[in-house]
């Protein structure tokens, strides 16, 4: 990323410098100003997500729904210990929800936990893939624009895709 | 469709009833936190502003735009998205910046913008998740963690334009 941005900054300013100098600073100020003008829209959209997703987490939604998908879980990651599976489950879960802050911390945890190889990069692979049902601040975003199309749907399904895609590549490629 | 999130924001709140979950403390606790996340992502932010105002500004730009093309038509992918699907694995704040100015150029409801929501919407910062997930590992080994993402991501980049160019 560090390099990456510092190619940009030196191609583009040579580019700018040949062409028009004197626009060069304002160029500059307009990437403020656009931040600026982000921001109301950015802060809205988490104050709006982040108190829902902390009533899901304080009324335990996310245990409820870890027990539902545990049996997945076995299938997903084979023979591994029972409080490896409880962490997965919560990892799953929370993922769901889009309760990325709670994810992590029990993705870290069953990974600790897990033997096999495998199903370290199957949960790797899993938490790569953005399993989330609702886009929550794209779909604000576009709120705030007074957009006319639904977008969670097919998000939904690309998301699905994407993840069998990659839960099958990991079951066949990866060796133990 | 336009039911669905204001349903599940009344339903959160109808589960803070029933489950007696103190209401007023989960507001102010939640937008404590999208303070301090919008706070803190403002640095990030501005640098890829001014790299997106520049890169538009010196041509550089559309100069990679129309050195991918040949190969994004074929896809069906739209020129216009390369530095979204360059940028989204690598970070999310730079991303939504993108998408942003994404939608300030073409209009929210464009079939570019219906895209690249879609993309957004659908993959993951997968440079930053994997690495965080091997940081504690003594293997550092990530195998074929990211070469696996990155081809899923990718065909869901593909799938994510034919769907929008159904729905605009």
């Amino acid at each position: 990323m560090n390099l990456a941005l510092l190619f940009i900054y030196i191609v583009c300013s040579v580019m700018i410098i040949i062409k028009a100098p004197d626009t060069l600073i304002p160029t500059l100020l307009q990437g403020s100003e656009n931040t600026i003008k982000f921001l109301p829209v950015l802060f809205g959209s988490y104050c709006v997500f982040i108190p829902l997703i902390k009533i899901l987490e304080k009324s335990k939604l996310d245990k409820s729904l870890a027990k539902l998908i545990s049996p997945l879980n076995k299938a997903l990651f084979p023979k591994e210990k029972k409080s490896a599976y409880a962490h997965l489950s919560l990892n799953l879960s929370t993922n769901l929800l889009g309760i990325g802050g709670a994810s992590t911390p029990s993705g870290l945890k069953a990974m600790e936990e897990m033997t096999s190889k495998k199903n370290k990069i199957m949960l790797v692979v899993i938490n790569s893939l953005s399993i989330q049902i609702i886009p929550t601040t794209v779909v604000a975003m576009r709120a705030a624009k007074g957009s006319a199309v639904d977008i969670i749907l097919p998000s939904l399904l690309v998301t699905a895709l994407t993840t069998v895609i990659g839960v099958v590549l990991v079951r066949v490629l990866v060796k133990e | 469709m336009s039911y669905l999130v204001p349903v599940i924001l009344l339903s959160s709140f109808v589960l803070a009833l029933v489950k007696r979950v103190s209401f007023y403390d989960s507001l102010t606790e939640g937008i404590k936190d999208a303070l301090l996340l919008t706070l803190k992502l403002c640095p990030n932010l501005v640098a890829v502003f001014m790299a997106i105002s520049l890169m538009q500004a010196s041509g550089l730009s559309s100069m990679l735009a129309n050195l991918v093309s040949p190969i994004f038509l074929y896809l069906g992918i739209p020129k216009e998205l390369l530095e979204l699907i360059i940028l989204r694995p690598l970070s999310g704040s730079g991303s939504l910046a993108l998408l942003e100015s994404i939608y300030a150029t073409y209009g929210v409801d464009s079939y570019l913008s219906v895209s690249a929501s879609i993309i957004m919407g659908s993959t993951e910062t997968i440079f930053y998740v994997v690495g965080v997930y091997f940081q504690g590992e003594r293997d550092k080994k990530t195998g074929l963690a990211i070469p696996i993402t990155l081809f899923a991501s990718f065909i869901g980049v593909i799938v994510a334009c034919a769907i929008a160019r159904i729905i605009v």
